[in-house]
């Protein structure tokens, strides 16, 4: 444009002091590391309970069980961040892990097997992505009905009945390395680094979030809406049929019954990582915050011999606590 | 008064859309539209709510596809099929809801969709935010918050944004949608004056605005629209305020409303 276009009088709408800037941020921020608080707050509690929780090896414990849904919680991030769901992943974490086994003793190269496994579940997502932007279902239910699918596939092509590897070896992921830290932990941080560094850095991070925060104005910019919402649920399932991978890997075995609460425990984190409902705010860091609170509750109530079944009870209350207080706090503050 | 103003060139107009037709379901919201946009012009579209002035402009800015019709840049057929073919057209639009993303800050919303990267994909913020610094405080001198989410912005502020975005990337032609909605008087001056100095720049405007008054302080010409049809254009010089809202009211041109009809207006 031309130097001299430009308004003489200047819209003015009130300048801002830095303190009212500082106090939004903060605002901002706050969900995360309100969670942040909370979670050193659980990790005290644990130490003071249980001798053992505060530990190198339990610490390895809590990262170890935390992984599979970790990785599926990352795919979740960018779904809901892009103002979508993804319940698909129950049934995808089943797949992967039922056509991992099937490939890999069908004596295919285990990288080729993780492939075509990783790739079976990026091909559900594309149906996913598919439904939603082409025939235009809600995400909720048309990730509904792929969940089904997708399960009812991990059933039927392992006959409803577990499949033990043939080679452990193809099961190199569950493998430890320095520091007795299994493969597949590395993994998940490797992941982790990927698309926090996509999200946060890249074009088509910043557009993910544009995406989320006002769809339809993502079009009228000229936004491929449609392409990116269809990649970020083949990122997601592919990342859920990775998660199956890993799970085959710890089990030496591919079963359909694996990764049922998959979807739910993964929107739990990444909502409790301050990632807003509808869309356009969350990240890779709170998420995985998310994950391990819930992770790290589940490990210090089962050292303190609580049944199993009270993990659950107590999820769904933290998840209602910390979603209700980042309600309160958004009515108080206007 | 800018009506007959020198900038307004002669050869093809910048923009010309021929009898456009456009329907949702089965109503009629445009039929048999034509309006044209020369170089360094302003052409006004007015009418009540519902006669189809957002319908026409959004198949202009690719929001919307047209059932029938032809639009030509610079004399030459074009197909717009969505929003990408109208900006590479130099197309640039301003709606009425402004279209930001209200999680992103204003730097995020000027580059949307045109982001400055390195040659890895990643963003260069710092150069994109010297540009859209550099833009929105020539519209809007006082605005400091380029970092914030722009939810936190007032009415004028993401104004500016959403005007400095659609100048910025060589528009020739710009459409605004009730642009002086949101904004005060001392705003709105601000932005006559700005339009004058688009003007001047060559660049096309087609402005939808429900209040009279702007229209006749901005516009060469006048389109009023009735009921999805094109009721007449009129150069702002030819008419007087009386007679435009007469043809909104009325969906008739002056010459053709009875003296009991036109009486009734007043």
């Amino acid at each position: 444009m031309n130097e001299h276009v430009g308004m003489g009088g200047g819209m003015s709408a009130g300048g801002r002091d830095p303190e009212s800037v500082k106090s939004r941020w903060q605002s901002t921020q706050a969900q995360f590391f309100g969670i942040g608080a909370f979670y050193v707050a659980v990790v005290i509690f644990f130490a003071l309970t249980s001798d053992y929780f505060f530990s190198y090896s339990n610490a390895l414990n809590i990262l170890t069980n935390v992984t599979v849904i970790g990785i599926v919680a990352l795919g979740q991030t960018l779904a809901i961040v892009s103002g979508g769901f993804d319940l698909s992943v129950s049934g995808v974490v089943p797949l992967g892990a039922v056509t991992f086994v099937i490939f890999g003793n069908a004596e295919m190269a285990t990288p080729a097997a993780m492939l075509l496994a990783v790739l079976v579940g990026a091909a559900v997502g594309v149906c996913n992505g598919l439904i939603v932007t082409k025939v235009g279902i809600n995400p909720l239910i048309a990730t509904l009905g792929t969940l089904s699918i997708a399960a009812g596939l991990a059933y039927a092509l392992s006959n409803g009945v577990t499949i033990p590897m043939k080679n452990i070896e193809v099961g190199v992921l569950a493998e430890r390395t320095y520091g007795r830290v299994p493969y597949y932990v590395v993994t998940l941080i490797g992941l982790s680094l990927v698309i926090w560094f996509a999200m946060r850095f890249t074009v088509i991070g910043r557009r993910i979030y544009a995406i989320g925060g006002n769809r339809e104005a993502s079009r009228l910019a000229g936004l491929r809406v449609d392409e990116i919402t269809i990649a970020i649920y083949a990122t997601c399932a592919g990342l859920a049929a990775f998660a199956g991978v890993v799970v085959s890997s710890q089990l030496l075995a591919g079963s359909a019954t694996v990764g049922a609460d998959a979807a739910l425990t993964s929107i739990a984190s990444v909502i409790l990582g301050g990632a807003a409902l509808f869309g356009g705010v969350g990240g890779v860091g709170g998420t995985l915050l998310g994950v391990l609170v819930l992770g790290t509750i589940a490990n210090g109530m089962a050292l303190l011999m609580v049944p199993a079944f009270y993990q659950q009870i107590a999820t769904g209350v933290i998840l209602l606590l910390a979603v209700g207080f980042g309600r309160f706090r958004a009515v108080m503050s206007g | 008064m800018p009506s007959g103003s020198p900038e307004v060139t002669s050869g093809p107009p910048l923009v010309e859309m021929r009898d456009i037709h456009k329907s949702f379901g089965g109503v009629h919201a445009v039929e048999g539209v034509s309006i044209s946009v020369m170089a360094g012009e302003v052409v006004g579209i007015v009418g009540h709510n519902g006669a189809g002035k957002s319908t026409l402009i959004k198949i202009l800015s690719g929001a919307y596809q047209m059932d029938d019709g032809a639009i030509h840049v610079n004399g030459n057929p074009v197909g717009i099929g969505n929003p990408r073919d109208a900006k590479r057209h130099g197309i640039e639009t301003i709606y009425q809801d402004l279209a930001l993303h209200d999680n992103l800050d204003a730097v995020a919303n000027f580059f949307i969709g045109r982001e400055i990267h390195t040659r890895y994909g990643t963003l260069d913020n710092a150069a994109m935010e010297r540009a859209a610094r550099e833009v929105i405080n020539r519209i809007n001198p006082s605005f400091v918050s380029l970092r914030d989410p722009v939810l936190s912005l007032s009415g004028g502020q993401r104004q500016s944004i959403a005007i400095a975005r659609a100048i910025y990337f060589n528009a020739k032609v710009l459409i605004m949608d009730e642009p002086t909605a949101a904004l005060g008087q001392r705003e709105t001056r601000a932005f006559k004056d700005l339009v004058l100095r688009l003007k001047s720049a060559g660049i096309g405007m087609l402005v939808i605005s429900h209040d009279i008054h702007d229209v006749f302080d901005l516009s060469d010409r006048i389109t009023v629209m009735s009921n999805g049809r094109q009721v007449g254009t009129r150069h702002t010089a030819d008419v007087t305020k009386d007679q435009v809202l007469g043809m909104i009211i009325l969906g008739k041109l002056p010459e053709e409303g009875t003296e009991e009809e036109l009486a009734q207006l007043h």
